[in-house]
């Protein structure tokens, strides 16, 4: 890359930067996470009278022990976006299945703090999505690839066979799939 | 041959096919694009592929009635959908993507671009082409289309 292209990277992401920054960011279910640009424009929405059932498989982890995975981070923002689409909080049905690179969100603290020596960042975010109906699961084939131990886990994630029957089996009871 | 999108998406006629789409089915169908615009004098093929896809159904036997497309447009893709002033000064060339936008919609398909993507792209709603309409977000339209019984596609 040479230096011109460097630089017009850079000032490209501080000008996209700003534009976001510009347009205020609202967070109307998750507070902590996902903040969201309001659309009051937008012609497709979603609908209010469906019942929404959504399965996402948590894939993608992040080289910082000390941020928040975008992933995780991700589904703060879909939850938020329904809302500020007009969808009532409690039709709203969504189901994780973290594993992969992403399992090691799923640490409780003191595991965490013992393989990172940083606090699990994504504790607070996972009781915001607890407390908002999201149901978490993480893989345990991921688990147990990576000797880590099933009871050490962040207390709103519970152990499922596998991601990909928690996949299989959401998405044939109606569950729309996405991957993050 | 072209048998519904006439300028895109070309097929070959194969002489002898085992398996082919039902054509007493309703076929619904989403597709998520999220292509680069590393050469925006031309259409990326994920774009184009979606009038392949609807001229694959066609000469599967699927009656035109019956296929139900919507394309939603955002992160890298979303610069695809402004007018042609608008795709000018950002690309310095014209927009390729217009002329296919036409011919899809006029073959039913339901475009819709993120309205995230499109402010964080530092886009106006009033630059998007009239072909395409805007979403609250590209995951809500991804669930909503879902959830009413599309069959789902991601091209990058």
């Amino acid at each position: 890359m040479s230096t011109f292209n460097k630089l017009s990277f850079v000032f490209g992401l501080l000008f996209l930067g700003n534009l976001a920054f510009s347009q205020e960011m609202i967070n109307p279910i998750i507070k902590g996470y996902g903040g969201i640009m309001d659309a009051p424009h937008a012609v497709e929405r979603p609908d209010p009278n469906m019942e929404y059932k959504v399965v996402i498989d948590i894939a993608t982890g992040d080289s910082d022990p000390k941020a928040v995975m975008y992933s995780l981070e991700n589904v703060a923002r879909l939850l938020n976006l329904h809302a500020m689409g007009g969808m009532p909080a409690d039709k709203m049905n969504v189901v994780l299945a973290i594993h992969g690179g992403a399992i090691w969100s799923t640490l409780d603290n003191e595991t965490y703090n013992a393989k990172y020596g940083v606090d699990n960042p994504h504790l607070p975010l996972f009781k915001e999505l607890a407390a908002a109906g999201v149901t978490m699961f993480a893989c345990s084939q991921s688990l147990m690839g990576r000797d880590i131990d099933h009871t050490k886990l962040a207390s709103e994630v519970s152990v499922a066979t596998s991601m990909l029957t928690t996949m299989t089996t959401y998405q044939l009871k109606g569950y729309a799939a996405l991957k993050f | 041959m072209n048998p519904i999108v006439k300028n895109y998406g070309r097929i070959l006629e194969l002489d002898k096919v085992d398996v082919a789409p039902d054509p007493n089915m309703e076929y619904k169908i989403l597709i998520e694009l999220i292509h680069d615009m590393d050469a925006p004098s031309v259409a990326n093929f994920s774009a184009t592929n979606v009038a392949r896809l609807i001229n694959l159904h066609a000469v599967g036997g699927v009656k035109p009635e019956n296929l139900h497309v919507a394309v939603v447009i955002h992160a890298k893709a979303t610069n695809s959908v402004v007018n042609n002033d608008a795709y000018k000064k950002r690309y310095e060339f014209d927009n390729p993507y217009i002329k296919l936008y036409e011919e899809l919609a006029e073959a039913g398909v339901e475009l819709v671009v993120c309205g995230q993507s499109l402010s964080m792209f530092g886009n106006k709603s009033e630059e998007v082409i009239p072909q395409v309409k805007i979403a609250t977000s590209a995951l809500t339209a991804i669930s909503t289309y879902q959830l009413k019984g599309y069959a789902y596609f991601k091209w990058d």
